[in-house]
């Protein structure tokens, strides 16, 4: 049994497997009968070890250099290392599908270990038959369109090689499985939401999802956040996000998943927004699958896009298929939601409501401005694109609007405000407009001020909710300030993990305000030898020269930096800039190398050097500042998601969800 | 606006399946069919040089019909398509050229290839991308079916199979 | 749906529609080719457009010591005059090669900000004569 024996096999049993299960669902549900249920179950772990098997065999047909599978033959090659073996599946079409195939039917099996306890059996049929579905889509693209196992018939003696792109940085190996981890995901809350709309059962759903929806969105944040990192490291061109269709693609699913996200709780806790949150998820769930399409199908030029073939049309097919579903199914049932009450736009549903919007309706600007090249073309026949300032300007009044939102939202309680609030809102304005003409005093841009104005409205907000609480617990004990705090920390967790999520928010928006505009570019061709004063550094050129590794051959132009000044201030080091030459590419490629620092990063790419004699170099330098808390940031929000994750005892957590009864 | 979700659905799903329809480069017709080929003489890989001289390629006088296939080591589809090139020259090489055009290769890997599939049909380097600009391919491989007169039949993009190949050989020798 | 809700939603959407729509007209980047320019040389002049072609064999000069880079585009019919400066050309960047200049005019000489050299190396030389909606699917084919 060869591993592409093995692996074209086993995508068949998952596909059989998956279909056995909707079938057993769709049955299950129809006459009402829980042993079919239990034999849906049972198909869902088959289909997963199917897949697993499969994913297996693809990775060890390229840990064994077997070029007679047609993926290994096409993406891999025998003298790559270990680690690049290791990510191959997933750097190019065919084995990353699988991947995203084999996430599915992990996460749907999952879901079934739920049946019987959070998921009650008069539903579950619908919800599984849901994920079977969307299992049965992938397996069957994966058998009938691009699949991995396909057998060449006199194998070459090597394979093509990896994308060298992707072999220039460990980051291959993290963000992509983030960002399906994260993908993936939604489908999870989007098929208790068919179910609840089938069944009829408007509200159980959101308290069932909460835990997936969170973790959900925490990996795709994660997978963004790597992503972002990803590019700034490796791309050379210093930045970390271009408004590329394929970054839009990324954006647009979290975007609406963070609505989601908010709106839900608010269903949760006062049974509100009942019909917004079944549109939500299926917009959220759609729009992971129109990711997935534009990237696969050749409709958008992108400098990251895979290969176009076919795929695209079945992905185009699913994607309508999901939004028919959603969309149809609520349009049906939207008459017979009752809400639990009408909404005050003063107290937190209010603003919380007014976000969503706000989320909602930027996503929708950013697919709007993907697809407008193909409408202008569609119309006039003229062939344009859309540059990034589009999007920079556009999205500029929503992060401000969400800034101001996301500070007084968690301060106002539901229902109503007080003047207690007004109180509040009225500090966290003085601290909003002194930060922002302290920023201008010291000569920071209008933009810039004010976004220093804006964190300082949200550290001052985080500051108030939790002094309040503090305060009012130690009072009411009896005990310390430093108890109280030490005592609520532990307990609410919900509360304090959204602090610390929303203080990453905020630091994240005064990072990239600060990277965006005060960045500088210089380049500048030096003799060996030669100095070059800028920025408040000198940078020296000590030599040129070259190093053969075992899967490219890297021309080195090793610099000396130090620092002359307080722009310059963290940048002295000894650096090694290169260009990477590899065999399947006949153009260089340049890696930068980075210096990191608290206050500025320090960017250095060789672009270019003497090729004959060896007597200058081309240099690019790219400062951009207090970069570096804009990974914190990620970090942190990573930190305050893992914290109200972390499993607690089922005391507390009862306590702190409060479902609101009947459906 | 909302009740009109079936609507914004078919307008999103219009517009995505015309860009889909966008001429995929494979389907689109070559400018250069019905036109004259482009002349070209490149060096002779080394096993041919015996029998065919140091550089060969399409020129005004060479009054017979040529399939020119493009290919590299490392392209997969090629690895099937050389042992049918080599059949159909074992029987029509006296009547028509088969030539092939290395590109975006080394000469060890090509050399390789040549001496794997026993190859005896002459294939050339093309190591600067002439035929690229020249003829203009979009990716490997690629075959051209030029009649005797030295005009362009057909530019036949990926993968040719035996019948593909007897049909078009077929017509060039009428 | 109370009255004072609506204006507001009205407002809103309003003041949205104009900066989607409004910024996407002026966001618009025009791909065109030297015979298009010439033929709507107006119509482009001040504006950010990208520049496709091919790099003409014999016009590229290089200094890579001021980093400055003059050459020609042609589509096969009509040839533009660019400048680059303050950076090294792509790796890729070559004479009879294909390219894309994202810049403006200023005058007769198109001042380029980037340049995106295209990915394949199959490119056909056009012939002279050639319609610009023959040359345009050339540069598109090669993608």
């Amino acid at each position: 049994m060869t591993p592409g024996m093995l692996g074209g096999v086993t995508i068949v049993a998952a596909l059989i497997f998956s279909l056995l299960g909707l079938a057993l669902a769709v049955l299950a549900h129809v006459l009402r009968d829980a042993r079919y249920l239990e034999a849906a179950k049972r198909l869902s772990g088959l289909a997963l070890l199917s897949a697993l098997v499969s994913y297996g065999a693809l990775q060890w047909a390229i840990l064994i250099n077997d070029f007679s599978v047609s993926f290994v033959a096409q993406s891999s090659s025998a003298d790559n290392p270990l680690w690049v073996k290791l990510v191959t599946p997933w750097s190019a079409l065919e084995g990353s599908i699988l991947l995203w195939a084999s996430i599915q039917a992990f996460y749907g099996w999952l879901v079934t270990l739920r049946v019987g306890k959070s998921l009650d059996i008069w539903r579950a049929p619908a919800v599984l038959g849901t994920l079977f579905a969307v299992q049965v889509f992938f397996f069957a693209v994966i058998l009938f369109v691009s699949n991995p196992f396909e057998v060449v018939l006199s194998p070459p003696l090597d394979g093509q090689g990896t994308n060298p792109l992707l072999q220039n940085h460990w980051m291959m190996a993290v963000h992509p499985v983030l960002m399906y981890l994260g993908f993936v995901g939604l489908s999870v809350p989007f098929a208790y939401a068919v179910s609840a709309m089938i069944n009829k059962r408007y509200q159980s759903w959101i308290h069932e999802t909460r835990w997936w929806t969170l973790v959900t969105w925490g990996f795709l944040t994660a997978g963004i956040w790597t992503g972002k990192w990803w590019s700034y490291e490796i791309l050379g061109w210093g930045g970390y996000w271009a408004w590329d269709p394929v970054e839009n693609a990324s954006l647009i699913p979290w975007l609406f998943a963070t609505a989601f996200l908010h709106t839900a709780q608010v269903q949760e806790r006062k049974g509100l927004f009942k019909t917004w949150n079944f549109a939500l998820i299926t917009l959220a769930f759609a729009g992971t699958v129109f990711g997935t399409f534009l990237t696969r199908s050749g409709v958008i030029m992108s400098v990251h896009a895979f290969a176009s073939g076919p795929v695209g049309a079945w992905f185009l097919i699913f994607l309508l298929s999901v939004l028919v579903l959603g969309l149809g199914l609520l349009a049906r049932v939207s008459s017979e939601i009752r809400e639990a009450g009408e909404v005050q736009w003063k107290s937190r549903e209010g603003v919380l409501l007014g976000g969503a919007l706000l989320f909602t309706t930027f996503s929708f600007v950013v697919v709007i401005g993907t697809l407008w090249p193909l409408v202008v073309e569609a119309i006039s026949g003229a062939e344009v694109s859309i540059g990034a300032p589009f999007f920079d300007q556009i999205s500029m009044p929503f992060a401000i609007t969400m800034l101001l939102l996301m500070g007084i939202g968690p301060l106002l309680p539901w229902r109503n405000s007080g003047p207690q609030i007004v109180r509040n809102l009225v500090i966290m304005l003085v601290a909003l407009v002194s930060a922002t003409v302290l920023g201008l005093l010291a000569g920071l841009t209008l933009g810039v001020s004010f976004t220093v104005g804006l964190f300082a409205y949200n550290v001052t907000a985080i500051w108030l909710m939790i002094s309040q609480g503090v305060r009012e617990r130690s009072r009411s004990l009896g005990i310390s300030a430093g108890q109280a705090f030490a005592q609520l920390f532990a307990t609410n967790r919900r509360r304090f993990g959204s602090h610390i999520v929303h203080f990453g928010i905020a630091l994240a928006a005064l990072s990239i305000a600060f990277s965006m505009t005060y960045r500088v570019v210089e380049q500048r061709t030096l003799n060996v030898g030669d100095t070059w004063n800028v920025h408040g550094m000198e940078i020296r050129l000590l030599s040129i020269g070259g190093r053969q590794e075992p899967n490219r051959f890297v021309a080195l132009a090793p610099i000396e930096v130090r620092s002359t000044s307080r722009d310059g201030w963290g940048s002295d080091g000894h650096f090694q800039t290169r260009l990477n030459f590899y065999p399947q590419m006949d153009t260089p490629l340049a890696t930068p190398v980075v210096r990191y620092s608290l206050y500025n990063d320090y960017y250095f790419v060789l672009m270019q050097f003497d090729t004959e004699n060896r007597q200058w170099a081309t240099l690019k330098i790219i400062v951009t500042p207090l970069v570096l808390w804009l990974w914190v940031a990620g970090f942190i929000v990573a930190l305050g998601t893992l914290y109200i994750l972390w499993p607690v005892g089922s005391r507390v957590s009862r306590r702190e969800a409060t479902p609101v009864a009947g459906d | 606006m909302f009740r009109f979700w079936p609507l914004w659905v078919l307008l999103l799903g219009g517009l995505l399946i015309w860009g889909m329809q966008r001429p995929d480069p494979k389907l689109l017709d070559s400018v250069l069919v019905g036109r004259q080929a482009p002349t070209f003489s490149l060096p002779v890989m080394e096993p041919f040089r015996a029998e065919f001289g140091p550089e060969l390629g399409v020129h005004e006088n060479l009054d017979k019909p040529v399939v020119l296939n493009i290919w590299a080591s490392w392209c997969l589809p090629c690895r099937v398509e050389a042992p049918i090139l080599e059949r159909f020259h074992r029987l029509y090489g006296d009547r028509v050229l088969i030539l092939g055009v290395n590109v975006q290769d080394t000469s060890a890997n090509a050399l390789a290839f040549v001496r794997e599939f026993r190859l005896t049909f002459p294939s050339v380097y093309d190591k600067r991308g002439r035929i690229g600009i020249e003829y203009g391919f979009h990716g490997v491989p690629e075959t051209f079916i030029i009649d005797r007169n030295g005009t362009i039949l057909v530019r036949h993009a990926g993968e040719i199979s035996a019948e593909q190949l007897q049909g078009y050989i077929r017509r060039v020798l009428q | 749906m109370k009255p004072k809700f609506i204006i507001a939603l009205a407002v809103v959407g309003g003041a949205l529609a104009y900066l989607v729509f409004g910024g996407l007209g002026q966001n618009l980047v025009y791909f065109i080719t030297p015979s298009e320019y010439f033929q709507q040389a107006a119509r482009f002049e001040n504006r950010q457009v990208r520049l496709g072609g091919l790099v003409k064999e014999g016009t590229m000069k290089y200094n890579p010591h001021t980093l400055e880079l003059r050459f020609m585009v042609t589509d096969g019919v009509k040839f533009i005059p660019v400048k680059s400066s303050g950076t090294a050309p792509p790796a890729m960047f070559a004479e009879n090669r294909g390219v894309v200049i994202e810049g403006r005019f200023q005058g007769e000489t198109f001042v380029s900000q980037n340049l995106l050299v295209k990915h394949s190396e199959t490119y056909q030389a056009p012939k002279e004569g050639w319609t610009p909606e023959q040359v345009r699917k050339l540069i598109e084919e090669a993608e």
